[in-house]
């Protein structure tokens, strides 16, 4: 009811935002071809399965308290339950060539990227433990998540044939700075009834870069991306219908041979120490090195090598109409490979004050989670553009039932 | 990082506990239907030549004092002395020996400004054909102190005459050294020393006659094949004993076992036995002589066998002793010299005393109270461990016990002076027997579950605590004595079921 309430407000206040889209901006500033620099910093967090409540009280309480953690665990899904995070700082900019159609764009960035998924029965396992399992086999496969920082640095070209149209492409080198990537096809754990056995099955793999060589900007691997995109307008009643289309990190960083990476496929049986003579076991107690097999098994498995993986980049489209004044409505989508993200689609309204401000309020589905909210600002003039978004209101409103909050800022100035 | 409880079932440790584990392997077999005996092989007395026909240590000490003033020419001997020597071995009569280990020291003290050469000789003593004879130069006013052996060598010991006993002929001379080329002229009071010690002699054969000799031996031999069973009592219900008495001496005996007890040091208990050898003589003939050095004697055997119906040796079982004690009256030569002094002896071979036991391990045993107390350190929780991250919960033990025996057990903390400090468990735990068939088999273990609350207050005890004392009351399922087997056992499982912190 409260979130519904807050969706009509906000339609009916007329603002139009952006949610749920990467950081990353498009370059498009105008019908007339200019030189300019802007800044980019954002974050973005998300998840329709998490909840507020419990992240907040996980990360920053002393104690988890038992009603939250149960809240938690009724509101997740059987087989999946995603979380991601992305974060940009970037410093883009232009130069017009002789105020002509092209424009050498150029970006330097620092980006990060997180995306979990985590089936229910994980996170009963870690949340509760095993014992309410017992004589039971518990299932929980599924879990994966990666996790990836790299920096860029990329140039490339405008051309603005027309002042409605625009295309450009970036091409650019990526420093993969960190680097881990979890997926665990098969596991499950079974419990008997008085506990004296546990058997576990774990199939999967675990790549993560040099842990010896962390600190930002180092280097553990290289890459390449390659971004595209245009911009077009098309004339409607009494206003202008903006379409922009944009694919964003495509490309691979290939992680050096120092990435440690497991592949485990094993079955293991633990049932404790076993103690040959009892009339000696205080020694053999101290004797007995603990190994455990499942972890030989794995260390077996241990091996440093390259590996080659996608940036979890995106490709996205949107439609806004442009008003000199007035109520504007549109939307759009977004897909994303690499990242565990569930198509999103959105609506935008806002209303636009005047040529220099307006605001607009998104209503979206999808991503990493449901329904969510934003809402942004723009402030533009003949030199300088400002654009302010918050993001997942929704989480804000209900921390009890949705997890994120988002945050972006995008300063331009034009010459 | 928030931390939050979670409930975890974990197994810790599992084994079996078997009775087969607390006894040295070799006391302990089963037989072919599995059935498990307890044997022990000891032997209570041993009595070898040097118990009865030792040859004692012997020391001569010869001094030469120069009477007058005289010229001696190098080369001729100024003293001579040949000499008997017989050893005081009461009634034993030796006439020959051989000789396996023996030490002789001589010291010599020339006190004269010429050399002098001394020679000793043991004309009883001879090796391969020779006899044995020692040179030594002893320079002007000097000493020499030299050590010997006769190991090997074959002692007549009948005299210069041969029809004496326990004699042996030694000789000794002194000469001006033949080296010398001048005459020496002796002053009185000149003076000669010479001391020859014989020690630890130790024959390999003798043979003469022994003498009519009675010696009480009381024995006391430990046993260690009860010492891992922790039981103070228990009914043994079957048994096989036998007392081998071995006579390896060529010499008549007559042997009387006047007590034989068993005893527990620990409790105090002890039980004589009650048998028809207890105090009746028995007579043993002597060993035969086969003149075979590898294999010189056949011994003469005899075997007393003991069971519930003629003995109470159950008695001296059940009590788990860790001595046997024994008072015997051994009379060598009852009948005299029958051998006409062809009486012998041959190092290693004895007269002894063999016990051999066998005891099927089918057993009753009611309210039988079982303690150990073992060492115990207990190492506190520190910061990080994962035990002081415990909340509360408990260790259950799972037990399979495929024994027909109940036990009802209780483990107590003590702290260095053996105080109670606490109990692991809030009342004693009954752990169930299985029960047998009729066939005497344990069809199906039977399953207990004893739960021992864990946690913090109980960590705090255990770091005062220095000891465990385990405390188990046993008692057999059913009215008759049952069978334990080698392949039962109690399978045993300890497993944490607790409730924790994920982090301190």
């Amino acid at each position: 009811m409260r979130l519904a309430f807050l969706i009509s407000l906000v339609q009916i206040v007329g603002l139009q935002i952006h949610a749920q889209k990467p950081v990353s901006q498009n370059w498009w500033k105008g019908s007339e071809a200019t030189s300019f620099v802007s800044l980019n910093a954002g974050l973005n967090a998300n998840s329709a399965d998490f909840s507020n409540r419990f992240l907040s009280e996980l990360i920053f309480s002393d104690q988890l308290s038992q009603e939250v953690l149960n809240d938690e665990l009724k509101g997740l899904s059987q087989t999946e339950n995603v979380m991601g995070l992305d974060y940009e700082l970037a410093l883009q900019g232009g130069w017009n060539i002789k105020s002509g159609a092209h424009t050498l764009l150029f970006k330097a960035a620092d980006v990060a990227h997180v995306n979990a998924s985590v089936p229910k029965n994980a996170a009963r396992l870690i949340l509760t433990g095993n014992k309410s399992f017992a004589g039971d086999t518990l299932d929980f496969s599924g879990l994966n998540g990666l996790g990836m920082r790299f920096q860029q640095l990329a140039v490339g070209w405008q051309f603005q044939p027309t002042p409605s149209t625009a295309f450009f492409a970036l091409i650019g080198f990526v420093n993969g700075e960190q680097y881990a990537d979890a997926k665990v096809d098969r596991s499950w754990l079974y419990t008997s009834v008085l506990g004296d056995t546990l058997s576990t099955s774990l199939k999967g793999g675990l790549f993560i870069s040099d842990t010896g060589n962390v600190g930002f900007a180092t280097h553990n691997g290289a890459g390449a991306s390659l971004d595209f995109g245009f911009h077009t307008e098309f004339q409607g009643e009494g206003s202008i219908w903006q379409f922009d289309f944009a694919v964003n990190n495509l490309g691979l960083v290939q992680w050096n041979k120092k990435t440690i990476g497991y592949n485990f496929d094993t079955n293991y049986t633990w049932t404790g120490i076993e103690i040959p003579d009892i009339t000696n076991i205080n020694e053999q107690f101290a004797d007995n090195v603990l190994t455990d097999s499942l972890g030989g098994g794995v260390n077996e498995n241990i091996r440093k090598q390259t590996r080659n993986e996608w940036l979890p980049g995106y490709v996205a489209a949107e439609l806004l109409q442009r008003r000199d004044a007035g109520f504007e409505t549109g939307g759009g989508w977004v897909l994303r490979w690499n990242a565990n993200f569930d198509p999103y689609v959105y609506l935008k309204n806002g209303y636009r004050f005047n040529e220099h401000i307006a605001t607009h309020l998104s209503v979206g589905y999808g991503g990493y989670g449901t329904v969510q909210v934003g809402l942004s600002g723009i402030f533009e003039w003949s030199h300088f553009m400002a654009k302010a978004e918050v993001r997942n209101i929704e989480a804000l409103a209900l921390p009890g039932r949705f997890a994120g909050g988002s945050g972006i800022i995008n300063l331009s100035y034009m010459f | 990082m928030a931390n939050w409880d979670v409930d975890a079932l974990v197994p810790v440790a599992h084994g079996t506990i078997n009775f087969a584990d607390f006894a040295p392997e070799e006391n302990v077999y089963g037989d072919g239907e599995s059935l498990l005996h307890l044997t022990a092989a000891e032997t209570l007395i041993s009595l070898g030549l040097d118990t009865l026909i030792g040859i004692p240590d012997y020391s001569i000490d010869t001094g030469f004092v120069v009477p007058i003033s005289i010229n001696f020419p190098p080369g001729v001997p100024f003293f001579y002395q040949l000499e008997e020597t017989k050893f005081d071995l009461k009634d034993v009569e030796l006439t020959r020996a051989l000789i396996r280990e023996s030490r002789i020291t001589i010291f010599l003290e020339n006190t004269i400004d010429k050399p002098v050469l001394f020679e000793y000789g043991i004309y009883s003593a001879t090796l391969d054909g020779d006899t044995f004879l020692v040179q030594a130069r002893v320079e002007a006013n000097d000493t020499l102190s030299r050590s010997f052996t006769l190991d090997g060598y074959e002692l007549d010991l009948r005299g210069e005459e041969g029809t004496d006993f326990n004699t042996i002929v030694t000789f000794l001379q002194a000469m001006i050294h033949p080296d010398e080329t001048q005459n020496h002229q002796f002053t009185a009071g000149d003076e000669f020393n010479i001391k020859n010690t014989v020690k630890g002699v130790v024959p390999e054969f003798v043979t003469g006659y022994f003498g009519n000799q009675s010696v009480l031996f009381e024995e006391d031999e430990a046993l260690d094949v009860f010492a891992q069973f922790p039981y103070q009592s228990v009914n043994i219900t079957d048994f096989h004993v036998t007392l081998t008495i071995d006579n390896g001496i060529g010499a008549d005996l007559k042997l009387n076992i006047q007590e034989l007890r068993s005893e527990n040091t620990v409790t105090g208990a002890n039980a004589a036995l009650n048998h028809e050898v207890i105090n009746n003589n028995q007579l043993y003939p002597r060993a035969i002589n086969l003149y075979d050095l590898t294999d010189p004697v056949k011994h003469i055997q005899k075997k007393l066998t003991f069971s519930d119906e003629n003995s109470n040796l159950d008695e001296l079982l059940e009590l788990r002793p860790d001595r046997f004690l024994a008072n015997l009256d051994i009379e060598v030569n009852p009948l005299g010299d029958i051998s006409l002094g062809n009486d012998f002896a041959y190092y290693g071979h004895n007269i002894s005393a063999f016990m051999q036991m066998d005891v099927p391990l089918v057993v009753s045993a009611k309210g039988v109270v079982l303690n150990d107390t073992s060492d115990f350190q207990f190492i506190a929780p520190q910061p990080n461990n994962p035990l002081d991250r415990i909340n509360y919960g408990s260790l259950n033990l799972i037990l399979e016990n495929r024994y027909p025996i109940d036990a009802e057990i209780q483990v107590y903390l003590l702290d260095t002076f053996n105080n109670l400090l606490d109990s692991l468990l809030e009342s004693p735990a009954l752990v169930l027997g299985a029960e047998e068939n009729n066939l005497g088999i344990v069809e199906f273990a039977e399953q207990s579950i004893v739960e021992i609350p864990i946690g913090p207050a109980l960590f705090d005890q255990l770091e005062l605590t220095n000891y465990l004392k385990i405390s188990a009351v046993l008692n057999t399922v059913g009215v008759d004595s049952v069978h334990l087997r080698n392949n039962s056992g109690i399978e045993y499982k300890l497993v944490a079921d607790i409730n924790a912190r994920t982090k301190k």
